[in-house]
């Protein structure tokens, strides 16, 4: 087997409030492949962007990781020094594009000469280089390559997105964190952005972990995807094998929750309330509160990743105690269109 | 009790009718002219060409009293709940605010009977809440009774659940879809998602650039899009199933490049099914008394050389071209 892009294991961040600690992922794993686009999935609040900045090494400053491990291809990033993280890996390894980032593109200053200051920060690449490599991102992600000389706000919101994306790009990544890319976006741009990344994913051959509470836009992006409840991961797999017998009744609510144009009269699936924040420590399901099937046991008992029942895929796990009776009563829920 | 019917007319070639417990939606990207036409309806922008009429008056007509009786009946409801919220005042002070301004009366019961439309229970332990202790959905929700709150007529949403996570937003929708029934509102709903326009909506219009395009049922104009705009908006919509099997959109490029100075069709730049035709403006068709068009697909007359002409009946072609 080969070692996977990504691989978080068990990791859990806290940050330090006037709550008290508040648990923001909990216990939490799951693997990026190299040429895949995964889907990590949740309401917001569930933990998205910390997981992300965890990776990133750019936690807030209350912030930090209290166990578990975060590997590239193998390497243990949690044990690197930040000096030497941003030195060897970010930009030229590990890109991210963080939440509302096309908002922090500098106003001030030319992208190409933002795209100058990364690249000399993080590689010895002449000016020449470097501007030829912007303009080809350009291009690859469908913007005029004379505009790199531009100022941000000459850009429409989706045009600024997608001079994030070949930022992003510049340096050749393995991997791209893409924290709600599309999320400002309209239905029109959003799809150009996706066809662009697609693009380039299947020409270099690039991993991305696409972070978005969009669950329409994973099924149809991504190959695996995983949910987020409160800082816990609630199921992790294929997406046709979770789109088929979801095994966590969180994942089945959401999966219900999407409008779907093929079928506007459908009733929509209700989540009542919010996904709680964890200042105790856990020690429970975070969905317990809002399951229809909760026992006793789930809120006093942190359930643990189980392989979930007569799926197809054998890396298709759910953390729900009551997994086994959903599926029995779910059974033929796969949707027939 | 039957309200007269509402018929607005705004922007340029935008018409169309708000009539009590029902939706009307308008569709179109970003930037083509949904925000403008809302804020024409509200009276907030002056109308340029056309006529806003409000209970069978010209609003240029009004007085300010007119004026004052019209912005209570016309409420609306803002995209961002994190901005349209001042962050200093309590939910009870927020939706107390309108009732101040048009000096009503008994506010208790009214801002309670407001509050427990929106669904915010128990009532007491929302009402002295900050709009920081409380998450995006219950904020648009505050939003939603502030603008109940005066018992208006009619309901002008601009993109209200699109800043929200999409339990949340599912939440609002079918909220506002019983509002609706129950309180008989004229709703316009703005959005770029046909998806959450087809949840709510009982109606359509698809915009372009200040045009409305076509419009017509939800139904019909979801199962048979006529317009090449509308077709690209509904096939830009992701779908939650792994299994379907969606082309892209083929649309490049925003709705701007001056599109407004043409003279032929505004969509003509973008459009995929483009032909020397669309050099001139067209009219609407009615392709159903419900369905309307503005495209020249759906013209009578030859669109070009090559156009494959259908004979009308009864029609006499005289001796050859
Ligand atoms: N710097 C911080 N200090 C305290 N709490 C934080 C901080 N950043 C995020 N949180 C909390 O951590 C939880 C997860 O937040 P986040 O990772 O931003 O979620 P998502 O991206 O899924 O919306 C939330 O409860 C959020 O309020
Ligand atoms: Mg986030």
């Amino acid at each position: 087997m080969t070692t996977p892009l990504l691989e978080i294991d068990d990791l859990t961040v806290t940050y330090r409030t006037d709550a008290g600690e508040l648990t923001a992922v909990s216990d939490v794993s799951f693997c990026v492949e190299a040429n895949e686009i995964f889907g990590l999935v949740g309401e917001s609040g569930s933990g998205k962007s910390t997981l992300a900045k965890a990776i990133i090494g750019c936690l807030d400053r209350n912030g930090r990781i209290d166990s578990g491990e975060i590997r590239y291809c193998g390497t243990a990033l949690t044990s690197l020094s930040e000096e030497r993280f941003r030195r060897e890996f970010r930009w030229n390894e590990i890109a991210w594009i963080p939440q509302g980032s096309m908002n922090s593109l500098d106003p001030l200053e030319r992208l190409c000469d933002q795209a100058l200051e990364i690249a000399q920060t993080h590689t010895d690449h002449s000016a020449a280089t470097v501007d030829d490599r912007f303009r080809r991102a350009f291009d690859a992600v469908g913007l005029q390559p004379d505009r790199v000389t531009e100022y941000p706000h000459q850009f429409s919101g989706g045009m600024k997105q997608r001079a994030m994306i070949a930022l992003a790009l510049l340096l050749e990544p393995s991997l791209i964190i893409a924290d709600e890319p599309t999320t400002a976006l309209d239905v029109i741009m959003q799809d150009q952005v996706f066809r662009y990344l697609d693009e380039i994913r299947q020409r270099t051959g690039v991993g991305v972990l696409l972070i978005t509470h969009d669950l329409s836009v994973v099924m149809e992006e991504c190959a695996n995807l995983a949910v987020l409840h409160s800082g816990q991961l609630a199921e992790v797999g294929p997406v046709t094998a979770i789109y088929d017998a979801p095994h966590h009744p969180y994942t089945r609510k959401l999966l219900g929750a999407f409008p779907d144009v093929r079928d506007p009269d459908a009733e929509l699936e209700v989540l009542e309330g919010h996904p709680p924040k964890i200042t105790d420590g856990g020690g429970y399901c975070t969905f317990a509160t809002r399951c229809p099937i909760a026992t006793a046991e789930c809120e006093t008992v942190a359930p643990t990743p189980q392989q979930a029942l007569e799926s197809p895929s054998q890396y298709h796990l759910t953390t729900c105690h009551r997994s086994d009776r959903l599926f029995e009563h779910g059974r033929s829920v796969r949707r027939s269109r | 009790m039957g309200r007269d019917r509402k018929t607005v007319t705004a922007v340029d070639d935008v018409s169309l009718a708000l009539r009590p417990g029902i939706a009307h939606g308008i569709v179109g990207e970003s930037g083509c002219g949904k925000s403008s036409l809302l804020d024409v309806l509200a009276g907030l922008e002056s109308v340029d060409g056309g006529a806003v009429t409000y209970d069978g008056r010209p609003t240029a007509e009004f007085s300010r009293r007119d004026w004052m009786a019209f912005r209570r009946d016309v409420q609306i409801v803002f995209q961002n709940p994190f901005e349209s919220l001042d962050p200093k005042l309590t939910v009870r002070e927020a939706i107390a605010e309108p009732l101040a301004v048009h000096s009503i009366d008994d506010r208790h019961e009214r801002i309670e009977t407001a509050v427990e439309r929106v669904e915010l229970r128990p009532v007491e332990r929302y009402l002295e809440k900050l709009p920081h202790q409380l998450s995006g959905g219950e904020r648009q929700r505050v939003s939603i009774a502030r603008a109940l709150v005066l018992e208006p007529s009619v309901l002008l949403a601009d993109e209200p659940v699109s800043m929200l996570d999409v339990s949340t937003q599912a939440n609002i929708l079918s909220m506002l879809s019983s509002l609706i029934d129950e309180l008989d509102l004229s709703v316009l709903y703005v959005s770029h998602d046909i998806s959450t326009v087809g949840y709510l909506c009982d109606e359509v219009s698809v915009m372009y650039l200040g045009e409305v395009v076509e419009s017509a049922p939800t139904n019909r104009l979801l199962g048979e899009p006529a317009h090449p705009y509308s077709r690209a908006l509904i096939d830009a919509v992701p779908i939650p199933d792994p299994y379907a099997e969606r082309e892209r959109t083929a649309l490049v490029g925003t709705p701007d490049g001056g599109g407004r100075d043409r003279t032929g069709c505004l969509f003509g730049d973008r459009c995929p099914d483009r032909t020397p035709a669309c050099e001139r403006r067209p009219e609407p068709v009615a392709l159903e008394p419900t369905h309307r068009v503005s495209c020249h697909l759906y013209t009578e007359e030859p669109t070009d050389e090559t156009a494959v002409r259908t004979p009308v009946p009864g029609e006499h072609h005289g001796g050859g071209r």
